[in-house]
């Protein structure tokens, strides 16, 4: 047919990228979430940007897959595209939490290739601008007195990410995250409006959604959960490493390949990626997807990956959360 | 047996089912006061109720199929399409399963099939190109 | 009056030509997005989001052609809900009630009119008071509770029994239903995998259009294939236009749907369905005697339909005056701010004048558009009826299915919403009415969850969902919706 007799041709010019031995043919993005979610963002987005910048050639196209929380679309890769070299996936922060927890079925993550990461978003830990937190001193002095005292709220059910940013600074209390007061929002949106009608003390949010009751003074942050301080409003929250907490909670956005995926795209991709980080247009385009610099790449993303699913691993255990056996 | 008994009879078994489910779930910690079991189990309660109350004889007739084979003719229809889908590709798939419904619904076989054939390059204008999903290709790319 | 200042430069953005262009475009867009079962407008503003990119159009613009297709598809949903019995979206499952009725005593159109007539009067009386109060309301708005939440859900769920006229178990068990099956998946609150039967596809919880698209779509198919039906469709068309007296008997409906409807839509955790649901029932009490609900009975149209469009523009208060969205899709609409590198915040309106108030001028004039859009082609969507069964049957029935997979890829979908096409196709012969499914179905998790909310905040006090003057009247609101029937049966 047509497309076909387009792509035999195409295949047999030997096309630049064709140099590092790979050249995609109808690359795909599989976002495993509808239109409209988080991962669906980073899939058309950052495609978009590696379509426009030039760096990858054929146009990639979104592909939606939800069904799961993104066990379905592990599941798909695993089942059915061991070995394409065409397609990645997006992936976060979110899904190692989830694999830690088994819940991707049988797959966990040494069933993918770690491609590389595109950006991050940090943790917050926000309070109302009247809080009787001043620092997150107050705060962790609170938990460690009665870590019951304090209700607090975010996005995500116990177990997820957002409730592991409570966790981990309560952990760091000398607290026992089993005995936190938190409430599960639907969305980070209810959680901001049940903290600032005052039906919670502390959201612990990411930085991106936070920003604009920031700037208007609405609220005031404890701390960043980040390595160093964010850039931007930002600028004047110190991180809870300067306040002798060590916790970071970097939301790492990036993309995985099938398992088998062979070597030569892989590296194609990873180089892609590594392109696109270099590129002058891509800060803009990142911090539109309220994304700050976040730049592992190949081994160490695949290192990094590995490290933090069990690190989440370890937590779920210490405190006993549901896990399916992987 | 009216068919509202067997309603009645069929919500119980469903609402025991539901309740039983519940309470083999397994909670990590008292996370919070309400935990996963109260709420199912007070639906499958009220289920359970609604169920008793329709088993009250009330003697409405169940109007048994008049046509029985068309409605499940399409049902076979339907899952051969959502599991041919991937394999056969969009276009060919969905050609069959409308004009297969078109005759279902009386048309005559040549215009069942330009019904098939015109929804689906249409659907697939619309999804595929307009709005930029894609849609299986299959083995016929 | 500063708000009046503020909006002439609003207009003075919104009238701009390419941005009216773009106003008109997004209109129409929304109104397929409405009509499309599967996509719904938070998935189109998603796709539509890289192309404003693309384009390089200012975040004004970007704006006022998504937000168009928001506040547009709001009048696409009720077209396929009357003509049809099959809603393209969640709030207009109402509709179908009084709607479909309509259409089948070939008042198709009038049912169309009434029902873009309402959705205008909803949508651009709610803009007025969004002009004005915007920022007060907000503020009231984030003082709701869970506990106030919980009893509002309660009230709504109370008059589970009233929207239909079946026998009150048959409706309860149907709501019920619905309950249990929003309960399917991980839990939000403890994370345990609840009624999955080991399904990784079912860890997500049911979609609310797989299950819509299964009871009604494929439902009314296989029901419609079961009695052959294949002339019945030419006779629905041709039946009485809608008289202006007509009109005028809807407009108190109205007004009040777009009460309570814009009140609810301001809180940012309830919805457009728990708004028309709530006029819907409110009307049906009110004219429990002289009203033909259930029949069709044009209030029965006005009243779900002005709601819901209500609500939408409600729902973008706490979107603007704070950065709160409310919803799925006005978080996405605030996504598109921040792509733009616009902080959606409190000083939105402050420090972007002419993304706010062009915004909120670009709605004054697509509302309008969208009446005149809407009113002369009611007679053309009506004749949709006109359409051969084997022909209209046959697209319908693969558009659900194209638009299911479209976005979810999975054949498990599908075959998800066949199970419920034979559940609904059953359910209807057996009597059960299917509107409370799915009210029940978006009505339970919200109880759920926000009772465990106001429980883990009270530590498990249960006094304490009492603890407010809202939560008290709602709950006395409650009593009286679930004693009602049994003191009207005694009377009567």
């Amino acid at each position: 047919m047509h497309r076909r007799a387009l792509l035999a041709a195409a295949a047999l010019l030997p096309a630049a990228a064709a140099a590092q031995g790979f050249a995609p043919q109808n690359p795909e993005c599989i976002a495993p979430a509808a239109p409209g979610g988080g991962f669906d963002l980073t899939c058309r987005l950052t495609t978009r940007m590696l379509n426009e910048l030039g760096i990858v050639g054929p146009a990639i196209r979104t592909q939606n897959m939800p069904g799961g929380i993104g066990a379905v679309a592990i599941n798909h890769i695993n089942a059915q595209r061991r070995s394409d070299p065409n397609v990645i996936v997006a992936v976060s922060t979110g899904s190692w939490v989830n694999m830690a927890q088994g819940r991707f079925g049988r797959f966990g993550e040494n069933d993918v290739r770690w491609i590389g990461a595109i950006g991050a978003d940090f943790g917050v830990i926000a309070v109302r601008r009247d809080s009787r937190f001043a620092t997150l001193a107050d705060l962790v002095a609170a938990l460690r007195a009665d870590a019951a005292s304090v209700p607090m709220g975010a996005g995500g059910a116990v177990g997820s990410q957002d409730w592991h940013k409570a966790a981990l600074v309560a952990r760091a209390a000398g607290a026992d995250p089993r005995r936190l007061r938190y409430v599960p929002f639907e969305g980070g949106g209810q959680a901001m409006a049940a903290l600032l009608g005052g039906h919670i003390q502390v959201f612990p949010g990411d930085a991106s959604e936070v920003r604009g009751q920031l700037e208007a003074g609405e609220i005031r942050l404890l701390a960043v959960l980040a390595p160093q301080r964010l850039p931007g409003v930002f600028a004047g929250v110190p991180t809870a490493r300067e306040q002798g907490v060590e916790v970071d909670w970097p939301i790492i956005r990036g993309f995985y390949g099938p398992p088998q995926m062979p070597e030569a795209a892989y590296a194609f991709w990873v180089e892609a990626l590594r392109r696109l980080h270099a590129h002058p247009a891509w800060a803009e385009a990142r911090n539109a997807q309220g994304l700050f610099e976040f730049n592992l790449l190949g081994a160490e993303y695949e290192a990094l990956a590995k490290r933090r699913t069990a690190e989440f691993r370890q937590l779920a255990r210490e405190v006993g959360l549901v896990t399916q056996a992987p | 047996m009216t068919a509202s008994r067997l309603l009645g009879a069929v919500l119980i078994l469903l609402a025991a089912a539901a309740a039983f489910s519940a309470q083999s779930l397994v909670v990590p910690f008292a996370a919070d006061p309400l935990g996963p079991r109260g709420f199912p189990t007070t639906v499958a309660a009220v289920l359970g109720v609604c169920g008793a109350l329709l088993l009250i004889p009330r003697g409405e007739p169940f109007a048994w199929p008049e046509r029985r084979l068309a409605p499940w003719l399409l049902v076979a229809a339907m899952a051969g399409y959502a599991l041919l889908l991937a394999p056969l590709g969009f276009l060919p798939a969905t050609a069959l399963l409308a004009g297969l419904v078109a005759l279902v619904f009386g048309a005559a076989p040549l215009p069942a099939l330009a019904t098939g054939v015109g929804t689906s390059l249409l659907l697939w204008a619309l999804f595929d190109r307009l709005l930029d999903l894609p849609l299986p290709r299959g083995g016929l790319g | 009056m500063e708000a009046l200042a503020a909006l002439g430069g609003g207009f003075a953005v919104a009238l701009a030509p390419h941005n009216l262009a773009l106003a008109l475009i997004g209109c129409v867009i929304g109104t397929a997005i409405g009509v499309l079962p599967g996509i719904g407008p938070l998935n189109a503003i998603a796709l539509l989001l890289p192309f404003c990119l693309a384009l390089k159009l200012p975040p004004e613009s970007a704006l006022i052609l998504l937000a168009a297709v928001y506040y547009g598809s709001g009048y696409g949903g009720r077209i396929t809900a009357i003509l049809l019995n099959m809603p393209g979206e969640p709030s207009a499952v109402l509709t179908t009630l009084d709607g479909h009725p309509l259409a089948r005593q070939g008042r198709g159109a009038a049912a169309l009119a009434v029902s873009g007539v309402g959705s205008f009067l909803g949508a651009t009386l709610s803009v007025v008071l969004m002009t004005f109060l915007s920022v007060p309301l907000a503020r009231v708005a984030v003082a709701f509770s869970p506990a106030d939440y919980v009893a509002l859900i309660a009230f709504a769920l109370s008059l589970l029994g009233a929207v239909s006229d079946a026998p009150a178990p048959k409706a309860w068990a149907a709501g019920c239903l619905g309950v249990l099956l929003a309960l399917v998946g991980v839990d939000s609150g403890t994370g345990v995998e609840r009624f999955t039967l080991g399904s990784l596809e079912l860890l997500g919880g049911v979609e609310f259009t797989v299950l819509a698209i299964g009871l009604f779509a494929i439902g009314e198919i296989l029901l419609l294939a079961e009695q052959r039906v294949r002339a019945e469709a030419a006779k629905l068309g041709g039946g009485r236009g809608l008289s202006l007296r007509e009109l005028a008997a809807c407009l108190p409906a109205m007004l009040r749907a777009t009460g309570i409807g814009f009140v609810i839509g301001v809180l940012p955790g309830a919805g457009a369905s728990v708004a028309s649901a709530l006029s819907y029932t409110a009307e049906k009490r009110m004219h429990g005697t002289d009203g033909r609900f259930g029949q069709g009975d044009l209030r029965g149209v006005a009243a779900p339909e002005t709601a819901d469009n209500a609500a939408q523009i409600g729902n973008l208060v706490p979107m603007l005056s704070l950065g709160i969205p409310g919803s799925g899709t006005t978080a996405v609409l605030l996504g598109a701010l921040l792509m733009y590198s616009i902080t959606p915040g409190p000083l939105l309106f402050a420090q972007r004048p002419e993304v706010a108030w062009g915004l909120i001028a670009s709605m004054y004039i697509g509302n309008a558009m969208l009446l005149l859009l809407n009113l002369p082609l009611v007679g053309l969507f009506a004749r949709l009826l006109l359409v051969p069964a084997s022909v209209l049957y046959p697209g319908v029935l693969a558009l659900s299915f194209a638009g299911v997979y479209a976005v979810s890829n999975s054949a498990f979908d599908l075959l998800l919403a066949l199970g419920f096409g034979v559940l609904g196709w059953w359910l209807r012969k057996l009597g059960v009415p299917l509107v409370p499914i799915v009210l029940g179905f978006v009505l339970g998790r919200m109880l759920e969850d926000n009772l465990r909310r106001a429980l883990a905040l009270s530590d498990g006090e249960v006094l304490a969902l009492l603890h407010s003057p809202v939560s008290l009247a709602l709950w006395a609101m409650t009593a009286a919706a679930l004693l009602w029937p049994l003191f009207r049966r005694r009377a009567a």
